[in-house]
């Protein structure tokens, strides 16, 4: 199928767009803060077909630190805060915030909104040892949590972490509570052995919603073959991201990754697991500055130095350039049902089982 | 699912029905020597509450103590609601607006979910909208409405967790609470100061989120500034009469005619240092005499319940009271004597109500003091459902 990556022409991009709007994307992991979410990067949003939107909760605060401490609680609360403020500010017909349940999502579709689902990456920085501030976050809409980022914590170890040490009792205990609380087990940035032993446990199926293939790109934040037979066997959904960093083995030389690098990944798994446990997490922020990346440099240099010109994939920077992944799927002879289900579809079914 | 809860519903039906005539007949046979009368008078004044419905405008019970057995008692004497007071023991502490008592409050929140999802039966119903007051009051069941006291205490300069504890469920909030705070001055603060200008924003907050102001705890100029700030009537969940108990923590006439003008309601508190200051435990009757004091100066609208009662109190339930108020409190609270005598438990509200009809009080002014001038309040004020919050 290699003749395709010749640049698409405008009527195949336009198709490709009405074919990406009805179906609906769901973009399984965006960074962008509550203040870059303007009323023109909704609107690009929605140009897009995104249908809903997994944003990550006051990441950059939460990953300062490791302690478990309210302070990082409050950074939580006050992230969730600043989105319902930021959206009441939206024209119509503004978001659905925050989503509750896949239905929410189906409506948000078919009015034409965002859905807006509250994700938290690294959870363990800041959750305490009792459940009592993971059911608050439930009931405050969060839906999609992640335990360890990149570090050991009190729950497990992150894939930063060399000794790879698994689930602690807590993160066993915890990885239960997240099933009986309906929450989606998000396991982008745990370890390897974390991973393994938390898809073990889970009576649900799990995310990965920014993670991509260790076999074409040997970073540690990548999932080995046998990660991704074991988030396969629970029934979930590995979400392809176009973060530099995870699409090139060697980011300090200033290069791109390009659309056929993220692609070659999607081909990868849907070969390896077929076309149903495929998404799409960009790990996209709007805006982001330069200072949350030195934040991330300090504290994670084996993901490698980032900066804003770089971080993301030449042809997927952003919502608007979606389509050129649509499109490349469909001049390379993807069914239009399976492209729908890497938009959307997979993760919708994750949603449905796990949240009701 | 509509089905199962249906049934589920006619199934706590037919237990309340069922344990009011055991209780009636237990009831019965321990007044059977105190003659039919009484008997009488007492099962009159217990149809009347539970025709009304009442509503607990204070209610300090903790969550280790709502038993099966307790919320038996309010199903019987005919409460309907309860305003709850989370957390108060953490947030009188200290006099941050730190994160740790946010904390504990968000902590108790989670304690009183769990202690509602323990009990069977589904008797107990978090609130968030006067339809569900309305609700319980058809089924069966008691309210439970979440409410804060010392806002000073947990609330940050942003007050930006004031909307998570919205999300969250509550719906009541005093400001200060005895002390001075960022926002305002509480009832021990001999310079009876203003409203700061942040507590000016935190009332016109309180306002667009539609909670409720409960103006127990604060001071009286600070209270008489909020009355004629606020959009929206207030309450003061738990407050007497000055003029016949002069502790700081009741109400001049000058506060109470504020609460007639701008449509707002006193709680009557049964909390002994707020009924009597003679070294006596006073009864029901000194507690009426508070109520009726209301009644005669600003009419029926303007009172209901506000015991701050709570069930199972433990000694150690006391010690911050006692240690951190003595001056305002006495420093001498004991369980035994810590309320009237006769108002003392949901049972104990029969007793109230037969003086109430001692004093000839027609059944329509009941139904206000029972359940109305609340009703009045919370509808006017609730305008946000919140419901989608779950």
């Amino acid at each position: 199928m290699s003749p395709t990556t010749a640049a698409p022409s405008t009527q195949d991009l336009m198709d490709s767009l009405a074919f990406q709007r009805a179906s609906g994307v769901v973009q399984a992991c965006e960074v962008t803060r509550a203040y870059a979410y303007t009323p023109a990067y909704y609107q690009e949003q929605r140009d897009a077909g995104v249908a809903a939107v997994n944003v990550t909760l006051a990441a950059t605060d939460a990953r300062k630190g490791i302690s478990s401490d309210s302070r990082t609680f409050y950074h939580v609360v006050d992230s969730i805060e600043e989105w319902h403020r930021v959206c009441a500010r939206l024209p119509v017909p503004g978001v659905t915030i925050p989503v509750r349940t896949a239905a929410d999502i189906e409506a948000a579709h078919a009015t034409g909104k965002v859905g807006i689902i509250f994700g938290l990456q690294g959870a363990g920085s800041w959750l305490d040892r009792e459940v009592v501030l993971l059911r608050t976050i439930s009931r405050l809409g969060v839906r999609i949590v992640g335990l360890a980022y990149q570090r050991r914590d009190i729950f497990a170890d992150g894939s930063g972490e060399p000794s790879n040490a698994g689930l602690s009792v807590y993160g066993k205990a915890f990885i239960r509570e997240m099933n009986d609380l309906g929450l989606v087990i998000d396991l982008s940035h745990m370890g390897l052995r974390a991973s393994m032993e938390a898809m073990e446990l889970t009576r649900h199926p799990v995310i990965f919603s920014h993670s991509n293939v260790h076999a074409l790109v040997p970073s540690v934040r990548n999932l080995t073959d046998e990660q991704i037979d074991a988030a396969v066997a629970t029934g979930g959904v590995i979400c392809v991201t176009a973060f530099t960093s995870l699409l090139m083995a060697n980011v300090s030389k200033g290069r791109r990754p390009t659309l056929d690098d993220y692609v070659a990944h999607v081909d990868y798994l849907v070969q390896r697991v077929g076309p149903d446990h495929v998404g799409v997490g960009l790990d996209y922020a709007h805006q982001r500055v330069q200072d949350d990346l030195e934040v991330h440099n300090r504290l994670h240099p084996e993901l490698g130095r980032l900066n804003t010109e770089t971080i993301h994939a030449q042809g997927l920077d952003g919502p608007a350039e979606l389509v050129n992944l649509t499109a490349r799927l469909l001049s390379r002879g993807y069914r239009r049902d399976d492209i729908q289900n890497i938009l959307s579809g997979n993760l919708m079914r994750v949603f449905r089982t796990v949240w009701g | 699912m509509g089905g199962r809860d249906r049934t589920s519903r006619k199934i706590r039906y037919w237990r309340v029905i069922v344990s009011t005539i055991w209780r009636r007949q237990e009831d019965g046979m321990s007044q059977e020597r105190a003659g039919t009368r009484e008997w009488t008078r007492q099962a009159e004044a217990v149809a009347l509450q539970r025709r009304f419905g009442v509503i607990q405008g204070c209610e300090a019970t903790r969550p280790y103590a709502l038993t099966p057995d307790f919320v038996r008692q309010l199903q019987n004497a005919g409460f309907v609601a309860l305003n709850l007071s989370l957390a108060p023991h953490d947030a009188r502490k200290g006099l941050s607006s730190e994160t740790k008592t946010f904390m504990s409050i968000v902590e108790a929140i989670d304690e009183w979910h769990a202690a509602v999802e323990k009990l069977p039966g589904a008797a107990i119903l978090p609130v968030r909208t006067v339809d569900d007051i309305s609700l319980a009051k058809r089924t069966g069941r008691v309210a439970l409405i979440f409410g804060l006291q010392g806002a000073g205490y947990w609330l940050d300069r942003k007050l930006l967790v004031l909307r998570t504890l919205h999300r969250l469920g509550v719906r009541v909030v005093g400001i200060a609470y005895m002390r001075r705070d960022i926002f305002a001055e509480g009832t021990g603060e001999k310079a009876d100061g203003s409203l700061s200008s942040l507590g000016e924003r935190l009332v016109k907050d309180l306002n667009r989120l539609g909670m409720v102001i409960d103006l127990s705890h604060m001071g009286r100029r600070a209270s008489l500034e909020v009355m004629e700030l606020s959009e929206h009537p207030v309450i003061l969940s738990h407050s007497n009469v000055r003029a016949l108990c002069p502790s700081p923590r009741n109400l001049t006439d000058e506060q109470i005619d504020a609460v007639a003008q701008t449509g707002s309601v006193i709680g009557l508190a049964a909390l002994s240092p707020l009924v009597t200051l003679e070294s006596r435990r006073p009864t029901v009757g000194d507690f009426i005499a508070h109520l009726d004091y209301i009644v005669q100066r600003v009419g029926p609208d303007h009172v209901g319940m506000g015991w701050e009662y709570a069930h199972a109190r433990r000694p150690e339930d006391l010690v911050m009271s006692n240690s951190l108020y003595p001056d305002i409190l006495g420093g001498k609270l004991t369980v035994e004597t810590a309320h009237c005598e006769d108002v003392d438990g949901p049972q104990d509200m029969a007793k109230v109500t037969e003086r109430l009809l001692d004093l000839g009080y027609p059944e329509d002014v009941l139904a206000k003091i029972f359940f109305s001038n609340y009703m009045r309040v919370f509808s006017q004020v609730w305008t946000r459902a919140g419901r989608e919050q779950g």
